[in-house]
This record gives C-alpha cells, structure tokens and sequence, in this order.
C-alpha cells in the first residue's frame, strides 16, 4: 500500500495557511483565534465553546480545519469518519497542570474546576477536534527526546497500512509552528 | 509478518512488588483498596484509593520514580529494546511539589525527564518515546509495540508504564463525580464510581525469532490490537458501546480469529455507571453468547494509564492457571453484566483472551492475548 501526505495545514504566531492549496493569512495572535474562528469561514459549522478551549486545543483545530480542506476532505455534524489523530509537541501539558493544580490551591484545596482538569493530559487537544471533526480512528500523543514527528508519521503510516484507520493526522506542535499533515492510500 | 511473544513482565500493584502477589491477592478475593492517608481528602466525596505500601510523597523522588525503581530492581530487559513509557500524566506530583513546597519546577514534571529515568532505570541504549492516550496508554503502547514487532521495525521492545496516586488526580476525579464514595464496586447493581490506584510494570516484547535465539520462553503472544475514539464527549463514553465495539473489531481482524474463540475477556470495569454500561454495550454488541468476564479495579483501584498493562499481563496469569479471577467488590451484578461477571474464580481452559481499555477524550483500545505452549 503506497501512504502519502495529502494536505498540510500551518499555523505561526502572525499567520496561517495550508500547502497545496497555497493559502497563507495573516492574523493578530494566536490568542485571538477564538474571534478569527468565527470571522473566517474556516470552520464548516461552529466549534462549541471554543473560546472555553485552552489556547492548545484552539490551535489543534485550527490546523485541522486547514490540513482536511487541503486534502479536500469533508465534515460535517451528522457523520464521522474513520480518522486518526497522533501528535508531537515540545511542552506536552505542562501549562495546563501548572494552571489546574495552582487554581485549584487557590481555591482552597477543596473543589477543583473539571474544565481545566480536562486539559490535564497531552492527549486532550487532540481529543477536542476528535469531538467536533468526528474523527473516529486511534487518538495518542508520542513525544520522543527531540520531539520530532519522523517517527510519528512512521507510525501512522504502519497503523493505516493495518486497519486501524483509513488516514491518520499527524500533529507537529511547537512555539513558532504548528502543523497538521493528512495522511492516506495514494489513490 | 513476525509473531510477537511476551517474554518477560513484572508488576508492582497495592498488593505488593510482584505479579504474583497480585494474582494471589484477586483471586482470593481480597481488595487493597483503603482510606488515604497521602492528602488530606475531607473536602472530596470519597477518601478512598489503592496505594502501593511504602512510598514517599514530596520528598524528593516523584511516586512513580519509585515504583519504576522497585519494578525494575531484578529486570532482564535487552539493552538494545526499543522503549516505550506509557503514563497518563507520569511525575505530577513534582507540580505539586512545587506549587504548595516550593520545591524544584513545574518543568520537572516534563514527560522527557521521566522517559530519561526510565531509559536509565531499564539500562537500554534506545532513547524510546511516551505514550500517552489518557486511561488507555498502556494498552496503546502494548499495541504500537506489537505492530512494530509484527512488521519487522524493532525485534524487542519493552513497554514501561506508571501512574500513581497524587492530589492532583485525586481532586480531578473528584470534580468530574467520578469517585465511589466506597470501594469500586465494577458490575455491580450499585457500583457508583472509581476508586483510583496506582501501579507501575513492564513487559519485554520479542519477535519469535529473537525470543527462539535467546533461548527466551513466552508467556503468551499478543497477536491482536486495535484503537479507535468514540468522537463523541471529553469525558463521557458513547453509551452505546459503538466506540469500543470498534475497537474489539479491529483486534478481532488484525489476530485473524473470530469472536467465537475469545475464552475470556479482561474488563476495563472501572465502576462508573458510563464505563460499564457501555463496556457491557460493547461486548454484547460482539460475542454471541457471555464469556467469563472481569474487572481488578475493585481490588486496586483505576491505575490509569497503567491499567492496560496490568490487566494484559493478569490475562496471562489465566493461561498459566486455567482460572479466571473473580470481580473483587462485585456482590450482585447489575442486569447487563449478568451471566458475564462472577464474585467467584471461573475454571478456564483459555487460548484467546481479551483485554479492553477506554478513557478521557473518548480513546478505546483492545489486545487480544494468546496462550503459547511449550514456551512458544
């Protein structure tokens, strides 16, 4: 079986865009995703509560919704598809434990807050565009010492070559840039 | 295609620093699960968990690091095996640490510094990678470790895994109304939550031609796996068991057997009303008829995301003996779960077992073990 990459989508701190389809746009910041979100088109229906996500899972759709536009690949509310997700990043969920075990001290110790005890594992942004792309395939995180996403798209390529999905997407996170590469059979 | 046979492991559960103690202690019916004494829990619902005997917390070593020490004191790990370290969130307790003593940085927390101790501890020369797919990691990693072996990238790897018993998951469960006010009670007419354990082991994994060469013998053959995501909910499982069903499918196909040969099947059974009901959903959407099923998280507790290599490694125990250990804490089972789960031991005389594992971000995972004889 021949695998290939069939779309890409990116994302820096000023600007985003996808590979084949040659599209780059330039934004404020990545903290103003949840507004662009609504005022681009991007997305093919709303992401539910989206301003509520952590500025990591807001990214992880964000390049979503590029890399399957660039691999011409559709979604929608009422189905879901055979889709994996793998993803690599330089800082796995560190912030976020920090933010949910410091607001739960905070508060006293005695009732912590689910929505950010959510954000608590390196799987969880991948999980929340899971939800709303209705990707249905093997969903993990896998962080190697330098972070590279070789050994992930190797990895991907082996679980589509054996049935566990018809394409995976694989996920490169890091400061400067985030990038979602679609992967499938080469028709 | 290579098959892929497991050649050593070795647990440390709240029954102790030994795979055998644990099975001794399951079959018996005996559960490790009491009143925690790390934290203080008056503000939660439950003060319940399974805890190893004997760890320190905040002062010094994170929990984990010592449970790997313990686990891995008298290992024969290959120094050329590809690593895998499978954890749900690995040393937060060093988060902890720093938050409320001061002491280190939340960077020391980071998933690469424990991967690191674990490549130091296991003594091989692979700089190995983490795993982590919520309370399925283990299974996970058991699974890309298989599909690496089966298609001839790596000929050993051993897959590590730890999660342990900290404030920080503590209060996580506790806000999501996940915690059994009691002991988990798995399948039973009124099980009402989680409780959490911890637990860390690890297993060393061979093609057969190396295992052969090495004069290494197997305890069993993982010889299917399969993943998928339910696409549903962050924390809530789709209820009708559609999500692990696919799963369950997909290991039914890469082992190449039908469901009718699964002898057994190694529950999740983590005692929340979702998990069972639709663990229950899944397995009646599969199996044309019960098969002896069963849940150790009444024993342990949840060990998270080292759950799935405990119970993997528990199923062989089931090849060796021909039992099949009770569901510790289950007294009467609740309607679905009738005629699958049983407070007793169950004599089996096993080929095929399946292990089951599903979490947050609607991940599932499934292995299907095999019985080996005459060591392969």
């Amino acid at each position: 079986m021949v695998i290939n990459i069939q779309g890409v989508g990116w994302l820096t701190r000023t600007a985003y865009g996808s590979k084949k389809m040659n599209r780059s746009e330039e934004y404020a910041s990545r903290t103003s995703l949840c507004r662009l979100g609504k005022q681009d088109g991007l997305f093919t229906y709303p992401i539910k509560s989206f301003g509520r996500f952590e500025e990591v899972s807001q990214r992880v759709c964000y390049v979503t919704a590029l890399a399957l536009q660039d691999a011409g690949l559709n979604y929608s509310k009422d189905w879901k598809q055979n889709i994996g997700l793998i993803g690599t990043d330089t800082h796995g969920c560190e912030q976020a434990n920090f933010n949910y075990f410091k607001d739960y001290v905070k508060g006293g110790r005695t009732m912590a807050r689910a929505n950010l005890f959510i954000y608590t594992l390196p799987s969880s942004p991948l999980a929340e565009a899971a939800v709303h792309f209705g990707l249905q395939g093997p969903l993990l995180y896998l962080r190697n010492q330098d972070a590279s996403v070789n050994s992930l798209l190797t990895t991907a390529q082996r679980l589509i070559a054996e049935g566990q999905s018809e394409r995976m997407l694989v996920y490169e996170l890091t400061d400067d840039l985030d990038q979602c590469h679609v992967i499938g059979p080469a028709n | 295609m290579n098959r892929v046979l497991i050649t050593d492991y070795e647990l440390i559960t709240p029954y102790g620093c030994g795979t055998d103690l644990c099975w001794s202690g399951l079959l018996a019916g005996r559960s490790e699960l009491a009143a925690l004494n790390r934290f203080d829990t008056s503000a939660f619902k439950s003060n319940m968990a399974g805890i190893i005997p004997g760890l320190s917390y905040h002062e010094g070593k994170s929990l984990v690091f010592q449970m790997l020490e313990k686990v891995l004191v008298n290992h024969s790990i290959p120094s050329d095996a590809h690593l895998l370290l499978a954890t749900l969130n690995g040393e937060v307790d060093c988060i902890e640490a720093s938050v409320l003593h001061d002491r280190g940085q939340p960077h020391d927390s980071c998933m690469p510094r424990l991967l690191k101790s674990a490549q130091r501890l296991c003594c091989v020369t692979d700089e190995g990678a983490v795993v982590s797919s919520a309370c399925a990691s283990s299974t996970v990693a058991l699974g890309l470790a298989s599909s690496a072996i089966r298609n001839g990238e790596h000929d050993c790897v051993v897959v590590i895994s730890c999660d342990a018993v900290t404030e920080f998951l503590y209060s996580g469960f506790s806000s999501l109304m996940a915690l059994d006010s009691g002991a988990a009670r798995p399948f039973d007419v009124q099980h009402a939550g989680l409780t959490i354990g911890e637990a860390a082991g690890y297993a060393v994994l061979m093609s057969e031609g190396r295992a052969q060469k090495e004069g290494r013998s197997a305890a069993g053959e993982l010889v299917g796996w399969g993943m998928s995501n339910d696409a549903n909910h962050m924390t809530g499982p789709l209820r009708d068991g559609s999500g692990l069903a696919r799963s369950i499918e997909i290991a039914l196909k890469v082992a190449g057997i039908t469901e009718r040969q699964i002898d057994f099947i190694a529950a999740h059974g983590t005692g929340t009303l979702y998990n069972d009901e639709m663990e229950m959903a899944a397995f009646q959407r599969i199996f044309s008829s019960p098969r002896p099923a069963y849940s150790v998280k009444g024993g342990m507790g949840h060990t998270m995301g080292a759950a799935g290599l405990v119970e993997a490694m528990l199923a062989l125990k089931t090849f060796e003996t021909g039992l099949v250990p009770p569901t510790v804490g289950m007294q009467m089972p609740d309607a679905t779960s009738a005629g699958w789960v049983s407070s007793n031991p169950v004599e089996v005389a096993a080929d095929y077992a399946l292990s089951t594992n599903a979490g947050f971000g609607g991940v599932n995972a499934s292995l299907i073990l095999k019985r080996v004889r005459n060591g392969y």
